[in-house]
């Protein structure tokens, strides 16, 4: 997230502007905290510029070598692994379904679970809607085991259904959603019936496009969630086919511990890697996150 | 373009209250009908069952000659303009306007010459591309009145639409409104807290109080013959002065010690309520006949006229004067015409005097 605080605008400058300690200060603050925390990614590319020898010899290290582009090349080309049977490309690649199946299916299953709990007249909508939030208190990890034999009891284990499924209920996003939902004008909605729109034509034509800037907040939030999973594709996932960048990055290094010097300069590429696409996507979406998180257009 | 009869019409909301009494009344074909009274009178609540956007509690309802009670708001032939326009924000005037069109699954070019003339006769050619945020208050509300007009409805229903517009803009649109309703000849019902709003548009005005019709009457009816203390202080501006008098069957009112001539058609001696309004009495210096001494405390400048707050026999009272009226300098009495009094039941507040 380091890189995030880098990216926030300043406010515009006053035309003429004053020399005060106190601004000195802040962002003093400012800098030594985003250098604390892009610290550790610097030395992670400073680091993997040197051969995998040099570094078990010395470690961290601080200054350039010209090992980088061959890290990087072996990391996403070479085949590794126990069965030898993926590639750097190949875990990017099943990070991103993850990380789009998991965005894209937790919008789709709250904004439903949203729309019947605000729209329709549900014996027990409120009722239903504090179920779905208590599951807050139930994360993957302490039902992780149930889960588990559900998901290999249907045969879904080392599939990408059995990857994303069973993430995909969204206590978070239906919470979202309801909120914004309820915050549409009746009358709206109401124009809308005398124009002759049911409830799905209501959802596709009115609600879906009135919650874009929502819908792209929470798909940016949930798909850094989900690309960062570890726990569940750990379990789920023990073909390595299936293997995301997340999950295979401790893999690579482990495998021939102790026979040979760890693959450390393609370990640190991977996780440079890794981290890409998550500050990537906050960092050029920025703008639409905020306003979906701030105003809503009515 | 339709006959709409409302027949024992009740409204009773599932938290008990009872918003609209049973009410009865028949609106004519291309008739305008206000419906108007103060705020939480019921008037929204009636409008929406005639919308089918209220269930309708009891009674019956016929748009046309179809019985409605019972069919969806799209299948009843109506179109309605709220009073915070309702338009789809992330659509152009254009789709705003055409969305109910399309809905009913009408050939394209149809729709497309349907919007195109509606646009032209509100003067929005020039904006059907824009979103409703890039328009005025003013063009959002003709806006929502060409997504009405393009739908060619039996029946338009308005609730409240210019409560959101300046004062200026109001006078203005209320004119464009009137002038488009009469021009397309549709039926209409049109709900207003304001009641220069109901004067100046209706054909017919519908006066609610508490969820009960007080009066259905021309303007000009509502205004010369109110059949309620209600109607009489809700409709006119500076509202009709209302005091206790007590009638002595035979022709004269007793207000303190005074007596005013009225024409009372018969009325039994009885304590009453007198009203006379503020524009009906005239200002003189001079105590001639039946006169009554007007206690004179503050004069309001209206530029074309002025009001005259003060006391007759200790009750306020507001006279409305022309502003070439000279005010005299003694004492000044007010000169009450017969044909200018109306008469009320003390209790029941209804009308007495024909
Ligand atoms: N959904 C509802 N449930 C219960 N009571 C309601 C509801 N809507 C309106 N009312 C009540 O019905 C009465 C009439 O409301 P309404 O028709 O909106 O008044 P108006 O439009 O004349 O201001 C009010 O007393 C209001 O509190
Ligand atoms: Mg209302």
């Amino acid at each position: 997230m380091a890189e995030i605080s880098q990216t926030i605008a300043t406010p515009a400058a006053p035309p003429r502007r004053r020399f005060r300690w106190g601004r000195v200060f802040d962002h003093a603050v400012l800098i030594l905290g985003s250098a604390f925390m892009l610290m550790p990614v610097l030395l992670a590319l400073t680091t993997m510029s040197f051969s995998d020898v040099q570094i078990e010899r010395q470690g961290i290290i601080f200054g350039l070598s010209d090992q980088m582009g061959a890290n990087f090349t072996k990391a996403m080309t070479e085949k590794s692994g126990f069965t030898e049977a993926i590639t750097g490309t190949r875990m990017l690649m099943n990070s991103f379904i993850l990380g789009i199946g998991f965005a894209l299916g937790k919008i789709v299953i709250s904004m439903m679970a949203a729309y019947a709990i605000v729209y329709f007249r549900l014996r027990f909508a409120t009722f239903a809607f504090w179920i779905i939030f208590t599951t807050l208190l139930l994360p993957l990890e302490v039902r992780i085991l149930p889960s588990y034999e559900v998901v290999q009891g249907m045969g879904l284990t080392n599939t990408y259904t059995g990857l994303i499924v069973p993430l995909i209920a969204s206590a978070t996003g239906t919470f979202f959603f309801r909120q914004f939902f309820r915050s549409v004008p009746e009358e709206m909605i109401e124009a809308a019936r005398i124009d002759g729109a049911g409830p799905v034509k209501f959802f596709i034509d009115i609600l879906v496009p009135l919650s874009r800037t929502m819908i792209a907040a929470i798909f940016i939030i949930m798909f850094v969630f989900g690309w960062n999973q570890y726990l569940w594709p750990t379990l789920i996932t023990t073909e390595e086919g299936l293997f995301t960048l997340v999950r295979g990055i401790k893999q690579i290094i482990q495998v021939f511990e102790g026979a040979t010097i760890p693959e450390y300069g393609k370990g640190l590429a991977l996780a440079v890697i890794a981290m890409i696409p998550p500050v990537a996507i906050v960092v050029f979406f920025q703008n639409w996150f905020v306003k979906g998180l701030v105003e809503s257009e009515k | 373009m339709a006959k709409v009869s409302l027949q024992d019409i009740r409204k009773v909301y599932p938290n008990g209250a009872e918003a609209v009494t049973p009410s009865s009344f028949d609106i004519d074909d291309g008739e305008l009908i206000v419906l108007v009274g103060p705020s939480g009178c019921g008037k929204s609540t009636l409008l929406r069952m005639v919308a089918g956007l209220e269930d309708i509690t009891e009674g019956t309802l016929r748009i046309g000659d179809r019985v409605v009670n019972d069919v969806d708001p799209a299948d009843r032939d109506i179109a309605m303009v709220f009073q915070n326009y309702a338009l789809y924000p992330h659509m152009s005037v254009y789709k705003n306007m055409a969305y109910g069109l399309k809905n009913r699954k009408l050939p394209k070019d149809e729709i497309d010459t349907k919007v195109r003339q509606a646009a032209e006769m509100l003067n929005l050619t020039e904006f059907l591309e824009r979103r409703p945020s890039q328009l005025s208050g003013g063009q959002r509300q003709r806006v929502a009145m060409g997504r009405a007009i393009v739908r060619e409805p039996a029946l338009f229903l308005f609730d409240e639409p210019l409560s959101n517009l300046d004062a200026k803009l109001r006078n203005q649109m209320r004119i464009e409104i009137r002038s488009l309703q009469r021009r397309v000849n549709v039926t209409s019902m049109y709900v207003t807290h304001d009641q220069v709003e109901a004067m100046t548009m209706a054909d017919r005005i519908i006066v609610l109080n508490h969820g009960r019709i007080e009066q259905i009457g021309t303007p000009s009816e509502i205004y010369n013959t109110p059949a309620s203390t209600f109607v009489a202080s809700f409709m006119g501006a500076p509202p009709m002065n209302l005091m206790p008098a007590t009638y002595d069957g035979a022709g004269y009112v007793r207000i303190g010690d005074k007596s005013v001539a009225v024409i009372a058609n018969g009325a039994p001696k009885s304590d009453v309520q007198f009203g006379v309004r503020p524009e009906n009495v005239s200002l003189t210096g001079v105590p001639k006949g039946a006169a009554l001494p007007f206690t004179l405390d503050l004069v309001e400048e209206l530029g074309a006229s002025r009001l005259l707050h003060g006391r007759i026999e200790g009750h306020s009272f507001v006279v409305n004067t022309a502003n070439t009226t000279r005010i005299p300098d003694g004492p000044t009495y007010l000169d009450i015409p017969a044909e200018a009094v109306h008469l009320f039941a003390p209790d029941t507040g209804q009308r007495l005097s024909a």
